[in-house]
């Protein structure tokens, strides 16, 4: 099916020289599963947790924009919404009209669009960018160029590929480009912490994913790692297991245990830092972070129960090349 | 051989004068009964920082190659050889990179931020998907 949204947008708002889209329009999108247009099951940070439930609770029809409105937010934000599918696209080694991105895009601008309430202090932009980026990278894992691999075919950037999705899943603030802060070129910056938090949760995930026939050079490196995770707190090591083996969000893991998900995501970024230092410090050990207070009681409770170290069950055993 | 210093001698000491009698102690009055609190108002929803809020940043393509070099340089300082399999580690960091990248917004020409305009209306993208 050919799909030409900037066509069809365009098309739309020039009739009578006035922005003018149709309900039609709206209800076509809503009719193919838009009215969440994004489905992501790890979405899991404070920013989710800020604006989750905001659309629809808080839109009263005082609030809900006119037709009018949103029809000129939709126009005047849409070379940025194509900037982001471009992104996406960049990222990916991906054609961002061919793999449907620029629609993606469009449509979660409409939607964004319709739903905006300026009464909430919250510029467009700002509403609106996560969830066009989420609907530029769901459309981009669905399209022909995510599985025949991009233009690059090697192996690595396929894994790659795979696993800076599931990074975008654990730090959606990524997508917002929130990780590149004003200290830029600071060395010590937030900027290169939070790219070393990143690379570290992306050496978990590879970690969990590691192929199940190892050198022994190899298993020796990843027990290093393992080893250094088996050290944490029982607690932390199960926001671990949870978050990376299981696939669990961080979100998900806060309502699991009745505690307040900004609790688990300030954890989750100390435990990152703890592992980033005990790994680049080698063998020297390192005294392991407590537990802030929000988890304590529950820290308490898992000691009592008995622990056993999840990790302690993989095999990473290496042969002999 | 005397001593001619002289002493000064104490010629008398004045009498203690006899303690008062001590006033009793008065009984303590009733100690008023401890009220109930009437509840803690609970803390009103806070709501949290408005990420939402901060500025749209795009970087020069200058800054986005600098942004990429960091990556380099944190991976090689964070996984040095012998931290992680070497496979891994190009994978890993190979992954931050394309996140990263595909969050940021890298200034464009002008012309490509403006909405597309009647004469493009050629250009179209086959949706691809399953």
């Amino acid at each position: 099916m050919l799909f030409a949204p900037w066509k069809q947008f365009q098309r739309v708002v020039t009739v009578g020289g006035l922005p003018c889209f149709s309900d039609t329009c709206f209800s076509s999108i809503n009719s193919r599963g838009l009215e969440n247009p994004v489905v992501n099951p790890r979405r899991n940070t404070e920013e989710c947790l800020e604006s989750d439930g905001e659309d629809e609770e808080h839109l009263s029809a005082s609030t809900r924009p006119s037709i009018e409105a949103a029809n000129a937010l939709a126009i005047e934000h849409s070379g940025w919404a194509q900037s982001i599918a471009r992104s996406v696209a960049r990222g990916w080694d991906l054609d961002w009209e061919n793999d449907g991105l620029d629609g993606a895009a469009m449509e979660a601008l409409l939607y964004c669009s319709r739903r905006f309430d300026e009464t909430r202090g919250v510029p467009f932009r700002g509403y609106a960018r996560r969830r066009i980026h989420e609907a530029a990278t769901e459309q981009a894992r669905r399209s022909k160029g995510w599985r025949k691999g991009g233009a690059s075919t090697t192996t690595i950037d396929d894994q790659a590929r795979e696993l800076s999705h599931e990074l975008l899943a654990i730090f959606p603030e990524i997508r917002t480009g929130e990780i590149v802060s004003e200290d830029f070129d600071s060395p010590e910056g937030a900027t290169r912490a939070s790219i070393r938090e990143l690379l570290m949760g992306a050496a978990l995930l590879a970690t969990k994913d590691s192929p199940e026939t190892l050198t022994l050079e190899d298993s020796v490196d990843l027990k290093r790692l393992i080893r250094a995770i088996s050290g944490l707190e029982p607690v932390h090591q199960i926001i671990l297991w949870k978050v990376y083996w299981e696939g669990l969000s961080l979100r998900g893991l806060a309502e699991e245990w009745d505690v307040d998900g900004l609790s688990i995501i300030r954890e989750h970024k100390m435990i990152l830092e703890h592992l980033c230092r005990t790994v680049q410090a080698g063998k020297q050990p390192l005294a392991r972070p407590k537990i802030r207070p929000g988890l304590r009681t529950l820290s308490e409770g898992v000691k009592v129960k008995g622990f056993s170290s999840p990790f302690s069950s993989l095999d990473i055993s290496g042969s002999s090349p | 051989m005397s001593d001619k210093r002289k002493t000064d001698k104490i010629d008398s000491i004045s009498p203690t004068k006899g303690t008062r009698r001590v006033e009793p102690t008065k009984g303590v009055q009733s100690v008023g009964a401890v009220r109930p609190t009437s509840g803690v108002q609970g803390v009103s929803r806070v709501g949290g920082v408005r990420s939402a809020e901060r500025t749209e940043r795009a970087l020069s393509g200058a800054e986005r190659e600098r942004l990429l070099g960091m990556i380099q340089e944190e991976a090689d300082k964070l996984f040095p050889i012998g931290a992680l399999p070497s496979a891994q580690r190009e994978v890993v960091k190979r992954a931050v990179m394309m996140a990263i990248d595909a969050g940021i917004i890298v200034k464009e020409k002008e012309a490509e931020e403006k909405p597309p305009t009647t004469s493009s209306e050629g250009v179209s993208g086959e949706r691809d998907t399953e």
